[in-house]
């Protein structure tokens, strides 16, 4: 039980409860604050609704690339065939295939065409290649081979039907790989009437040091690190998203630092805020293939990211002869930033081998609205350098 | 104060829950009166007073689904008032404020009785005190909050907070003798 105190009383009777005139200002101010949390603020159902989403689209995405990649592998040329031989007895369903020959690649054209007849009525107008790669390796075969089919200019001269027990269940589809110069693919007209665009995925793994400040193109050594997926909708365009922890270190005068919450002028005013804050930035980009051959691309990207701020911290630097006031704060999870950046990048990309490649990638980040505690515009510029991994050459059946 | 109808505030707040302006307007304007009295006290001005009820509504707004109804709003409110205006105050106040219990036993219990001091004159002298002092005072004399529990939101300890209390209490007495020097009634209360 606390004493009573008669000075404790008498403030506690005095300053209870009193009758303080309502005043609309404090409500302009409230207001004021609440608009800029509603920006800030994400419901919980956008947050459901949007994984959501991206859980169905994903789930589409590959549901397609798997059915795609089956085909693709299956009717590639290239791909090592089982022989009649080594297939099981009771394979009933055939693939319907062609070969080309003259490039030297094994062919053993055979047809079963009761089967093939009572399993899967033969496509319409639809030609498909199939080729046996002496080599073996069937996944790092088929794109060379492929390529090496398509440059030839004798690659459609004669399309045989075969038939492939290896897929009992397959069904026949057009050939979809379609590897290789653009001028070696004006030479197979029925191929690429035949085919519809390449897609698949492609994951990377990233690591891109950039100078973050409130002006573009300069400011501190900063860097990202991360994981991208990429799915091709066609030769041309794609589409990626994935994860990147990104640290920011940045400087600002503190007339551009405008914390949500108002600063208190009793707490002296900095001269100088430097930041150092841990970032998760989820991108997602649309690329387009500007300019493509056999071995190399040039492509733009633009799209938007995300910024989840993992941690932000924040250090004043104050005038000479000021003392006493707050140093530094440390904030965790504090703010997001959903859709709050915009990305531009152009990119070289360079195959090593028909699965791998590397990319290197000039960007910039705008912000689109102020980041983090301060509010600050945040600019991100960097080099992104990238090891790509395309997940559908390397896929096995 | 006008008795808080307790249904009209429900109602309030079940506006406010599915993001109604009107409702939180409604529910500002109701405990405007309450809300900026605890402000003005633990404030150092009207301006930062201002500033810790709007955070402070900011709050109960964004946590308003962490309310408990079976609880008085008031109670609720009151809390996030004073862990905001704690807020304040740990940015205010970095260092030599706080002070060890020094020896303090002779203080009397002798206080004057004031009773026609306007609301206006006791505010001042509560912000004339140190913040320190202040926050210790207000948290304790006025709020009802332990030493305890002073000394843990205020990151001081248990005797700091008793020294400052003790401390407030003689300076606030200074300043009432020299604010009504002249005609005093005073009384022994112990």
């Amino acid at each position: 039980m606390q004493e009573k105190h008669p000075i404790d009383e008498l403030f506690k009777d005095g300053l209870t409860d009193p009758d303080i005139p309502f005043n609309e200002k404090d409500w302009r101010r409230l207001s004021k604050k609440l608009r800029g949390n509603r920006k800030r603020t994400i419901p919980l159902w956008v947050w459901a609704g949007s994984a959501a989403a991206a859980a169905i689209v994903l789930a589409i995405m590959l549901f397609v690339t798997n059915r795609n990649t089956r085909s693709t592998i299956a009717e590639s040329p290239g791909y090592t065939q089982k022989t009649p031989a080594e297939a099981p007895p009771s394979s009933g369903v055939q693939r319907h295939s062609a070969v080309s020959p003259g490039n030297g690649l094994a062919d053993k054209p055979a047809v079963d065409d009761e089967n093939r007849s009572k399993a899967i009525p033969p496509p319409v107008g639809r030609m498909q290649a199939a080729a046996t790669d002496s080599q073996g390796s069937p996944a790092l075969s088929a794109a060379k081979t492929t390529y090496a089919l398509l440059s030839s200019p004798t690659a459609t001269a004669s399309l045989t039907p075969r038939t492939d027990s290896l897929y009992n269940t397959s069904i026949i589809r057009p050939a979809r790989t379609m590897i290789g110069p653009p001028d070696a693919r004006m030479q197979q007209p029925r191929y690429r009437v035949a085919g519809p665009p390449q897609r698949g995925w492609a994951f990377s793994i990233l690591a891109a040091p950039d100078l973050s400040g409130t002006q573009p193109l300069g400011g501190k050594l900063s860097g990202n690190i991360g994981l991208i997926a990429t799915y091709r909708l066609s030769n041309r365009f794609s589409i990626s998203t994935g994860a990147l922890y990104a640290r920011k270190r940045y400087a600002a005068d503190f007339a551009e630092y405008r914390p949500s919450a108002t600063w208190n002028n009793s707490a002296g005013s900095p001269t100088l805020v430097e930041a150092d804050c841990g970032v998760l930035d989820i991108p997602f980009n649309i690329g387009v293939n500007v300019s493509q051959s056999a071995k190399s691309s040039w492509f733009v990207s633009a799209g938007i990211s995300s910024y989840l701020m993992l941690r932000e911290t924040y250090n004043y630097s104050y005038p000479p002869h000021e003392y006493g006031y707050p140093q530094q704060i440390t904030l965790h999870n504090q703010n997001r930033h959903m859709l709050g950046i915009g990305n531009l990048s152009v990119g070289y990309g360079r195959k090593l081998t028909p699965s791998l490649s590397v990319t290197v990638q000039p960007f910039v980040k705008v912000p689109l609205t102020g980041i983090g505690n301060g509010n600050l515009k945040l600019y991100s510029s960097g080099i992104a350098i990238s090891a790509d991994i395309d997940l559908t050459r390397r896929r096995k059946p | 104060m006008p008795t808080v109808n307790e249904e009209i505030v429900q109602k309030y707040i079940a506006g406010c829950r599915k993001h109604k302006k009107e409702s939180q307007y409604a529910l500002f304007k109701q405990f405007y009166s309450y809300a900026m009295g605890i402000c003005r006290r633990y404030a150092r001005n009207s301006d930062e007073a201002s500033d810790i009820l709007s955070d402070s509504f900011l709050k109960v707004f964004s946590h308003i689904e962490q309310y408990d109804s079976s609880k008085p709003f008031k109670s609720w409110l009151g809390k996030i008032i004073t862990n905001t205006a704690i807020d304040y105050y740990r940015a205010n106040l970095k260092f030599g404020q706080q002070e060890d219990v020094e020896d303090h036993e002779h203080i009397s219990d002798e206080a004057s009785v004031y009773g026609k001091l306007a609301y206006d004159d006791l505010l001042a002298l509560v912000r004339s005190l140190s913040p320190a002092y202040q926050a210790v005072f207000n948290l304790y004399a006025i709020d009802g909050y332990s030493h305890n529990e002073i000394a843990e939101l205020l990151g001081i300890t248990v005797n700091t907070s008793k020294s400052n209390l003790h401390k407030a209490r003689k300076r606030l007495q200074e300043l009432l003798d020299e604010t009504t020097k002249m005609e005093r009634p005073t009384i022994r209360t112990k």
